[in-house]
């Protein structure tokens, strides 16, 4: 959520008097590692950040410990419990291998479309943003084109005509996400291309690509860190959605194709539907408490005055 | 003898700068206006004296983070600490408030006549036809020509100057005892400056209210005022007689913002501002002062 | 008013190049799709070669794609979205406009539902002094828009169709009755409103935020004016406005997820329709909705910026785009 919302901390028509820097509290927006110190102390950060990490963890190293989640050995439709911590599915799978191979695709897929975006979105709008001309006419259609329409339908038709391998998927959603991040930049790399010292710099021969790498990517990171926070959370949702209603990838069942196939089971196995859904909920839910806390830790406003 | 309109005594205002850090705007001020009276309040911008106006209205941040101490008695009552009702009475009757920036201070989406009726206390003026009538009067009361067609636009669709006199005709709909008007002219240019505070002035003489000019210009307060405080660093540094400050000024801050005013406006008087060393000199005293 | 007439104008036309764009996105989709193109138009039906050919024939599959894309385009801009061979041969615009009705007896309570909810919630967030009442509110709208939506739908099912009994598990009618029962409807339109309405409430809590922070809230406190007054009259309308772009996003989100919720309770819509077609690669039956569903939300867009323009009275501000984007909303 990047609403610049604007609390006037005072009526004033101007800044009080300065009061003595030594003296003076400092205020949270002191410095970068001041921020990041603000922000890694929050309960929320520590809580949720934590639990990313646990679930990033057992994704990652899980399928080394865990059964082989195509093995059809056991009892059909075991409820959790006992040996099978997360029960069976339908054809006699251990859910638990199958929940954590899950999840190494649905986190695959939101890191990778999110570090997509941003690297799209910083280049792309950073170019747009800095040199102008038609490029940033055409990043600008590009941005309403995918404002107007649902990314959703997008990657649904696209990954249903193109078949759908992870690769694919994760191709599609960073094409359809990324105006979120260049937007930023744009808006960041105009900002910047206007002052004064970048005017001399241009003049003095420095490459505008230097300028963009030394000037507008620095001052555009807190806001593009939060979007792409963001949209970690949102390529999980959306993958999951386009593997619910059966276009994920079949070799790689994500989080999205357990419930696909749980969803004629839920009167027998109610489990197979809860624990993936529930896998997602966590994990967004994370990601999104870590992009707020983000957000407020880069723009503190202070306490409602009004 | 009655208690005056307004008596501050001894105001401290505390404002929020940011998570943990706040700066006292204001500091024991002091400041009588009498019935009838028109009081200039002369600083620079971040001296306090906006701060002062607004709380005097009771239009400071609703924040629990601001703290007001002291005491500010309107004809003898007693408003620090008075529940939000009480200065809801005193905004509905008593006081009316004319701000700097004629467009963010008008609801961009609402009629100016609404904006204007809104402001007369209900009950007034009678029947909606009695009411609109009033609304008319008091927009051209406040200098607008076709106050029929005014009444029926949007902030918007009227200049700057047309908007700032939208604000004075909302300050006195209301009949009030005193109007506050915070830098009424600073957003308008030269001309309109100059016609917008004609108008101001004759309104005020006509109702006979008592006036609170706020302004950093010692010129646009001098003609207006029979009396004037002069801020500096959330104090008041002087106050006296507008004659007497004008020609004998005690204060070496008031001394020099006077010097400058005149370089400005006489010829051959070399261009003058207040000097870095007094501006130094005055934040020790400010500092040295800090309880 | 010319500058009126100019903006809608220039509305209208980049409408109409953003449709243009989406048949063409499209028709290059199709032409990637891999494998034989003559399947890939008419899905997984057995074809005898007779029939094959005169498909060839029939849609110039044998001539260069841009005489190809020429013809496409102007079937679609004539109504014409070709036709399902998986069924009947029938045309897919008829296909999916006898489901339209079905879809929007879903999609527009939830628009409602969601966007007065959205509204009274955020607003309540905004106005607050109990910072946990605040807290509790951003929590609660945080946590509805992390829910894979579909997944609370299932949820529902179980809890209150599988476990209660006391709402149907899917369809739209008790089995082999016409039309669409009150019933049926619950879980689904909750379904569909809850996102959408932690979506809205967000926009509106900061927007109201914002707008309580303006400086004509100041010279409406100065009138003495109620509490009451001040929020319904200053700062609601103001707050209000960018609600109503994000309003128009939002039922294009709707529509588009409704393609998920449909699948959930096997609610026979446009959405069911194209989860249906895309099993068996019924390719003229998905793109058909996906056109009508990018037409429906153009259309939509364009009357949210005539409502703007008829809303906010500063013409100006119609020329601003201050669109908050839905993209970065968390």
């Amino acid at each position: 959520m990047t609403q610049q919302v604007s609390e006037a901390p005072f009526p004033t028509d101007a800044p009080p008097p300065k009061p003595d820097p030594a003296t003076a509290p400092q205020p949270p927006r002191g410095g970068r590692t001041a921020t990041w110190r603000a922000f890694l102390r929050r309960p929320s950060t520590v809580v949720f950040g934590s639990l990313l990490v646990v679930f990033v963890l057992v994704s990652g190293l899980g399928p080394f410990f865990v059964d082989d989640p195509m093995a059809t050995s056991y009892p059909k439709l075991l409820p959790p419990g006992g040996e099978h911590l997360l029960g069976t599915d339908m054809l006699g799978r251990d859910y638990l291998a199958r929940v954590v191979h899950g999840g190494r695709i649905s986190l695959a897929v939101g890191f990778s479309v999110a570090l997509l975006c941003m690297t799209l979105g910083v280049v792309i709008g950073g170019i747009a943003g800095f040199f102008g001309g038609w490029v940033d006419t055409v990043m600008v259609k590009i941005a309403e084109f995918f404002q107007v329409l649902p990314g959703l339908v997008l990657a649904l038709v696209a990954a249903a005509l193109l078949g759908s391998n992870v690769g694919i998927i994760i191709a599609i959603l960073a094409i359809t996400m990324w105006p979120a991040v260049g937007r930023i930049v744009r808006a960041e790399a105009m900002r910047i291309s206007k002052l004064g010292y970048v005017e001399s710099q241009r003049a003095a021969g420095f490459h505008g690509m230097r300028i963009l790498w030394s000037d507008v990517i620095p001052n555009a990171m807190p806001p593009v860190l939060v979007a792409t926070t963001m949209t970690v959370g949102r390529a999980i949702l959306i993958e999951s959605g386009l593997s619910y209603i059966g276009i994920g990838d079949p070799s790689n069942p994500s989080w999205g194709s357990l419930l696909n196939a749980a969803q004629s089971y839920m009167r027998e196995g109610w489990w197979l539907a809860l624990v993936p859904g529930g896998c997602i909920f966590l994990v967004v839910l994370a990601v999104n408490l870590l992009g707020d806390g983000l957000n407020d830790a880069l723009n503190p406003t202070i306490g409602r005055v009004k | 003898m009655s208690a005056p309109l307004v008596a501050v005594e001894d105001l401290n205002v505390v404002l929020p700068t940011g998570h943990r850090s706040e700066v006292e705007a204001v500091r024991r001020v002091n400041l009588v206006i009498s019935d009838g009276e028109r009081v200039g309040l002369v600083g620079e911008s971040g001296s306090g004296k906006s701060v002062t106006g607004r709380a005097i209205a009771g239009l400071l941040p609703t924040s629990p983070l601001v703290r007001v101490s002291g005491s500010i008695r309107l004809s003898g009552t007693e408003m620090v600490g008075a529940p939000p009702a009480a200065w809801d009475e005193v905004r509905r009757k008593h006081v009316g408030m004319i701000f700097q920036d004629p467009l963010t201070y008008l609801n961009p989406t609402m009629r100016v006549g609404k904006q204007v009726a809104e402001s007369i206390p209900a009950g007034r003026e009678g029947d909606a036809a009695a009411r609109t009538r009033a609304v008319h009067r008091f927009l051209e009361q406040a200098g607008l020509e076709h106050p029929e067609e005014v009444a029926a636009k949007f902030p918007h669709e009227l200049s700057g100057g047309m908007r700032q006199r939208v604000l004075i005709a909302i300050a006195i709909a209301k009949l009030p005892r005193l109007i506050i008007a915070d830098e009424p002219t600073t957003a308008l240019d030269a001309t309109v400056q100059q016609r917008v505070l004609r108008t101001l002035d004759a309104t005020v003489s006509e109702l006979g209210t008592s006036l609170l000019l706020i302004s950093h210009d010692l010129a646009v307060v001098a003609g207006m005022t029979d009396r004037i405080y002069v801020m500096y660093g959330g104090r008041i540094v002087e106050e006296g007689p507008t004659e007497q400050v004008l020609t004998e000024p005690r204060h070496r801050y008031t001394q020099a913002l006077l010097r400058a005013v005149r370089s400005l406006t006489d010829d051959g008087v070399e261009l003058y501002s207040v000097p870095p060393e007094l501006r130094r000199e005055l934040a020790e005293e400010v500092a040295a002062d800090a309880p | 008013m010319k500058a009126r007439l100019w903006h809608y104008g220039s509305l209208l036309l980049s409408s109409f190049i953003l449709f243009i764009t989406v048949i063409t996105v499209l028709f290059f989709l199709l032409e990637l799709a891999p494998g034989d193109p003559v399947q890939a138009l008419v899905g997984d039906v057995p074809l005898t070669e007779e029939f094959r050919q005169q498909l060839i024939a029939a849609y110039g599959l044998d001539r260069p794609a841009w005489e190809r894309y020429l013809v496409y385009l102007g079937n679609v801009l004539t109504g014409n979205l070709g036709y399902s061979f998986a069924t009947n041969a029938e045309p897919v615009l008829d296909i999916i406009l006898s489901r339209v009705g079905t879809t929007l007896a879903l999609a527009v309570p939830a628009f409602v539902l969601s966007t007065a909810g959205g509204i009274v919630l955020g607003s309540i967030a905004a106005r607050t002094r109990r910072r946990w009442l605040d807290a509790g509110i951003s929590g609660f709208t945080v946590g509805l828009f992390s829910i894979p939506n579909f997944w609370l739908g299932m949820l529902l099912i179980i809890v209150f169709s599988i476990t209660l009994g006391w709402f149907p598990t899917g369809g739209k009618s008790p089995y082999g009755q016409p039309g669409i029962s009150l019933e049926h409807m619950v879980l689904p339109i909750i379904t569909m409103a809850t996102s959408e309405l932690a979506y809205k409430a967000r926009i509106m809590r900061s927007s109201m935020i914002e707008s309580l922070g303006q400086d004509f809230i100041d010279t409406a406190r100065s009138k003495g004016l109620s509490s009451r007054r001040l929020v319904f009259r200053h700062a609601l309308p103001n707050a209000l406005l960018p609600m109503i772009t994000v309003s128009g996003y939002s039922l294009g989100f709707i529509l588009a997820g409704s393609v998920l919720i449909e699948r959930v309770f096997g609610w026979p819509g446009m959405g069911l329709l194209l989860v249906d077609a895309i099993e068996r690669k019924n390719n003229m039956v998905v793109l058909g909705i996906t056109i009508v569903l990018t037409f429906t939300i153009i259309v939509v867009n364009i009357v949210t910026d005539v409502v703007y323009g008829i809303v906010d009275p500063r013409l100006r501000a119609r020329f601003t785009p201050n669109k908050p984007s839905p993209e970065v909303v968390g």
